[in-house]
């Protein structure tokens, strides 16, 4: 559940216990006052009627007391029965004030009141007080008061979840726009700055993630230039090395001792040492220019079957010592819109990773075919061998720089044939930049099929 | 009638290896170690063909063509831009300045001939 949903779902119960507790206690309280007012109305009712009582017998009236009993029997409709006992010798007379109820629920309330004159003079009064009635009516009251603390209760939630969603939206509408701008710097966009203008901890926040961000793309550039500048200063000497020990090797080669045999050895270790750190330093290139955005191709009409024929002649002798079939199956004439050098390495690319993973006796086949989308013709090329294939693990990350499959160290390749881990990447860029797609069909025991598309040219059509 | 090459790389390295190669096919050699320097060497020796770094000090391979071309006496002297960029760059920056042709670095000995006779021979024929 999203944060601003956990909050008002927080919020809301919380309140909703709040409330509920709150209103029970209320209710509670106010049950409890009306017991309390209303056994302090019957003791006053009880009292004043003593002594009304008092008065009746000093006065020797005893239909005041009648009177009075009757006006309270109307004011007090649970006093549903009274008895009076006037004992007023030699007059006495006992009156009955109303009916008995059947309920189960009837208090009796006794007085016995005595003239201070004479003793004698006494009445008795008799009170039958129907409780259910009482309960009946607080009962009512109380159900008021429920209704009236419920409508309360439901607009406070209703006010409460309200109050909760804006406050939500407040604080969680800068957390999202922050994920939107950090999903950007995590997918590469570094730099991207959050506008965002508050003294709070969101504030914080975001200026921390805005200078984070700024602080990556400087690092980013650095980087990029160091590793620009760096691989273009290495393969200056570089160079040189390769090309004085090929004069070297040219000036030995015309002696025939065995010094001069051993010596040529070594040179043609040093030059391949030196060729091999060559092509790593212009892959480190290549793939400096792709984050830089400044690799470039050039497409345009060339025929793609001398190109595959020169790669195969290259790696040939190295396929027959392997005993490895290549075979080109490019028709004549394959003309497409390409950058000769670049779609040059990426057969080479192609092809080199075959031969490394592909067994004695195995076979490599590099294939062509025409297909049309729409208005437009295509070729799709492929470099398929019959070697040990890939995970599904390995394949995720196969196009990704640095990034090589497990088979590099499960068949046992030397330090010189592990490559560098950005020659598929470069591929994949260099298809890009032709508009094309590269796709690699494999599986473990099955071999690998790396297939590119290029647009045909519309001068061999 | 041996040919005049003159290289211009601020890299005494490279200098080492044009000149050897140059020298071991027949040809007179003159090597200068910036684009000043090489332009002095240029109007002195007149050479028949100029191999020339792109990037240097005090000038430059882009400003030394320009020079090059201004020179009545120079102006058809045929120049290959030797590069340490990736032969796709170098190539179209020899286009856009109009230089013969251009040689990555490192090179081999027998491409770097080759290409050189060629440009000889297309010079020539112009």
């Amino acid at each position: 559940m999203k944060i601003g949903g956990k909050f008002i779902l927080t919020t809301t119960l919380l309140l909703t216990g709040t409330m509920t507790i709150l209103s029970y206690g209320i209710l509670a309280s106010v049950s409890a006052i009306q017991k309390q007012d209303l056994e302090k109305q019957a003791r006053v009712v009880e009292n004043s009627a003593q002594r009304v009582a008092l008065d009746a017998l000093l006065q020797k009236d005893e239909l005041q007391l009648v009177s009075y009993i009757n006006f309270l029997k109307a004011q007090y409709p649970a006093l549903c029965y009274a008895k009076i006992a006037w004992n007023y010798p030699p007059m006495s007379q006992k009156i009955e004030l109303g009916k008995l109820s059947k309920s189960s629920d009837i208090e009796e309330r006794r007085f016995d009141i005595q003239s201070p004159a004479n003793p004698n003079h006494n009445v008795i009064m008799q009170f039958y007080v129907d409780r259910s009635v009482l309960k009946k009516a607080m009962a009512k009251s109380k159900e008021k008061l429920a209704q009236v603390i419920l409508r309360i209760w439901g607009f406070s939630i209703i006010l409460g979840a309200l109050l909760a969603w804006i406050s939500a939206w407040v604080l969680t509408f800068p957390l999202k726009s922050l994920a939107q701008v950090a999903s950007q710097v995590g997918s590469g966009h570094l730099g991207v700055q959050l506008e965002w203008n508050s003294r709070d901890e969101i504030g914080a926040l975001v200026y921390s993630f805005n200078q984070m961000s700024e602080k990556l793309k400087e690092l980013d550039t650095m980087k990029k230039n160091f590793v620009s500048s760096v691989t273009h200063e290495l393969r200056s000497p570089l160079g040189a090395m390769i090309s004085l020990a090929a004069l070297v090797k040219d000036k030995l080669s015309a002696e025939e001792t065995p010094a001069s045999k051993q010596s040529l050895d070594y040179l043609e270790r040093i030059e391949k040492n030196a060729k091999r750190l060559e092509q790593f330093i212009n892959q480190l290139l290549d793939a400096a220019k792709i984050e830089q955005g400044k690799f470039t191709c050039s497409p345009r009409p060339a025929d793609i079957s001398p190109i595959v024929a020169d790669i195969v002649n290259l790696f040939g002798p190295k396929a027959k010592e392997n005993k490895i079939q290549l075979s080109n199956e490019i028709p004549e004439n394959s003309f497409a819109m390409a950058d000769p050098d670049r779609i040059r390495q990426v057969f080479s690319n192609l092809i080199s990773n075959a031969l490394k993973f592909t067994p004695s006796n195995g076979e490599i086949k590099i294939k062509a075919e025409k297909f049309r989308e729409g208005d437009e013709r295509f070729f799709e090329f492929s470099v398929q061998d019959n070697g040990k294939g890939m995970s599904e693990e390995d394949l995720k990350k196969l196009f990704q720089a640095f990034s090589q499959g497990n088979n590099g160290n499960a068949q046992g390749l030397s330090g010189s044939e592990r490559g560098t881990g950005l020659g598929l990447y470069i591929v994949k860029s260099i298809v890009e930049a032709h508009g094309g797609k590269i796709s690699v069909r494999s599986s473990p025991g099955q071999g690998s099929v790396f297939t590119f598309t290029l647009k045909e040219a519309k001068s061999a059509i | 009638m041996s040919h005049k090459a003159l290289v211009i790389d601020d890299e005494e390295d490279f200098r080492l290896i044009a000149e050897d190669i140059l020298k071991s096919s027949g040809f007179e050699v003159f090597s200068s170690k910036d684009g000043a320097e090489g332009l002095v060497s240029a109007k002195k020796f007149k050479p028949d063909i100029i191999l020339l770094d792109w990037k240097m000090p005090k000038m430059d391979g882009e400003t030394f063509c320009r020079k090059l071309r201004e020179d009545s006496s120079l102006k058809k002297t045929p120049i290959i831009m030797l590069t340490v960029n990736s032969k796709t760059e170098a190539e179209l920056e020899a286009l856009h300045f109009g230089v013969d042709d251009f040689i990555a670095k490192p090179y081999k000995k027998e491409e770097f001939l080759a290409r050189v006779r060629a440009v000889l021979r297309q010079s020539r024929s112009v």
